[in-house]
């Protein structure tokens, strides 16, 4: 189990971005952390990652408090334009001691990358896949995912929408923050809901959709319409 | 060590187009400076010799005095200083290129398995490196001059005796001398540290503590060296040679300070 517990992080005299935030992502589940724009999804994503410092909080993985059990799959490209895709996976290899080979060559395969491909000369979507492909084949038990879908075509939305519902997901806990939820409707567990720094709903999805009748979407928009 | 090899390695690939360019430049620029002073040399020579229907001995002595290796080497020293620019340029752009580069490599860095401290040591090395191979090229270019001097003066507008004139920068480049060749590499890395360090201060807090902080380490580097050494040279308390040696481990301990600083500052408070 991954537990945030009482998350606080004010940026200079701004008002609080979260305030005493706490939340849990279970093994095996899909967590969809919810929340419109500024909300502060990111800020918890990289807190928990150790980028930004926290005011006070604490991340427990497992009974542990360390990071090196999670993988994190940030929005943007995090490495350098001059690589090329066989590059950044030596590269991992060669830092990280949980990579799993078999995993990232599958995972090239299925999203048509090529190892001579360099990095920036890749397509939004593709980099895109470059980062799922780099945080799947952690051999990690938790996964962060910051707003994976955001900004690509619909054919690569259908390819990593498949990747959450194939094996690279087992025994996988997965906490995701997207503003795409039809699309991932179908697989989420469990929905996070983020207003004005604190967690106003931390429920099961099945149930929620079961107690309102209603998609996660819907109440989604029920919620922040409020 | 592994990671801090690795990182390294990865470093030096990352610079590697920036470091070739600017030597190649700079290398460039200074034969091409010597070969301008030695023709310049010349034809004000030969023009004196034309206009005034001087003798040649009359003509040197107009145009200042032999040429002496020092002043066919006078622009070297620029070319110096622009090259510890270049340091300074990189030493900025090997941490603000992962912030603000193409990619943000800053990412990976801060989430690799392991302690952060090698991201600095890494960064520090690269630096430091590139000082050294632009000290040792530096040399080489000054001999290869030398040579380039002797081929293109003829003999009779050429001083030997007084090889480097008034030109001190470039006798101590020249002469080599390990001692001194050991200080410039100190002082370039405190300096190298110390910028590292107020790029840490300020990718880590607001922008008014960050003054605060920069304003309090300049401080303490300056103030107790400062009042120190004036109360040592005033009361005669130490000898000059142990006032030295005070400066030098004043310098060295300010580095440990600024070195424990930096690894706090990225393994607490840095912010991506």
């Amino acid at each position: 189990m991954l537990e945030v517990h009482g998350l606080h992080k004010k940026y200079g005299r701004k008002r609080p971005v979260l305030q005493g935030v706490s939340f849990t992502v279970p093994p095996n589940q899909l967590t969809c952390l919810i929340g419109l724009n500024g909300e502060g999804k990111s800020t918890i994503l990289k807190s928990i990652m150790g980028l930004i410092p926290l005011d006070a909080g604490t991340i427990v993985v497992d009974g542990e408090m360390s990071r090196e059990r999670i993988a994190f799959v940030p929005d943007l490209s995090t490495m350098p334009g001059y690589m090329t895709v066989g590059d950044a996976i030596l590269y991992m290899e060669d830092f990280y001691p949980d990579w799993n080979q078999k995993t990232a060559e599958e995972l090239m395969a299925f999203f048509k990358l090529l190892s001579t491909d360099k990095i920036s000369d890749l397509s939004k979507g593709n980099k895109a896949k470059v980062n799922l492909l780099l945080g799947f084949s952690l051999d990690r038990p938790y996964l962060l995912l910051d707003e994976p879908l955001a900004g690509i075509d619909l054919f690569t939305k259908e390819q990593i929408a498949w990747i959450f519902s194939s094996h690279y997901m087992e025994g996988r806990g997965i906490l995701m923050t997207t503003h795409e939820i039809a699309e991932v409707e179908h697989l989420i567990d469990r929905v996070v809901f983020l207003q004005d720094g604190k967690i106003i709903h931390e429920d099961d999805a099945e149930e929620m959709r079961e107690l309102y009748g209603k998609s996660v979407q819907d109440r989604m928009r029920e919620v922040f319409q409020r | 060590m592994r990671k801090f090899i690795m990182l390294l390695n990865e470093e030096l690939k990352r610079g590697a187009k920036f470091y070739l360019i600017a030597l190649v430049g700079l290398v460039v620029l200074e034969f091409v400076s010597v070969i301008y002073e030695i023709k310049n040399y010349q034809s004000n020579v030969e023009e004196y010799m034309r206009v005034d229907r001087i003798s040649q001995m009359e003509a040197i002595r107009l145009a200042g005095g032999p040429l002496n290796f020092g002043d066919a080497t006078s622009y070297f020293q620029y070319i110096i200083a622009i090259a510890m620019m270049l340091i300074l340029l990189l030493s900025f752009q090997v941490w603000y290129r992962d912030w603000f580069g193409e990619s943000k490599y800053i990412y990976r860095l801060l989430m690799l398995p392991g302690k952060r401290t090698a991201i600095l040591m890494s960064k520090l090395t690269a630096v430091f490196l590139t000082i050294a191979s632009f000290i040792g090229i530096q040399w080489m270019v000054l001999l290869l001059s030398g040579s380039l001097f002797k081929w293109l003066t003829p003999e009779d507008l050429m001083e030997s005796k007084r090889v480097f004139g008034e030109n001190r920068i470039i006798s101590m480049f020249y002469t080599f001398n390990i001692a001194d060749t050991l200080i410039i590499l100190l002082v370039s890395t405190l300096v190298v540290s110390f910028v590292f360090h107020i790029i840490l201060i300020e990718r880590s807090y607001r922008k008014p503590i960050a003054i605060m902080h920069v304003v309090i380490d300049v401080v303490l580097l300056i103030v107790p060296l400062v009042g120190l050494v004036y109360i040592f040279e005033n009361t005669h308390f130490l000898y000059p040679d142990q006032i030295t040696t005070f400066v030098i481990g004043y310098f060295l301990l300010y580095f440990v300070y600024v070195y424990w600083k930096s690894i706090r500052l990225l393994n607490h408070k840095i912010s991506i």
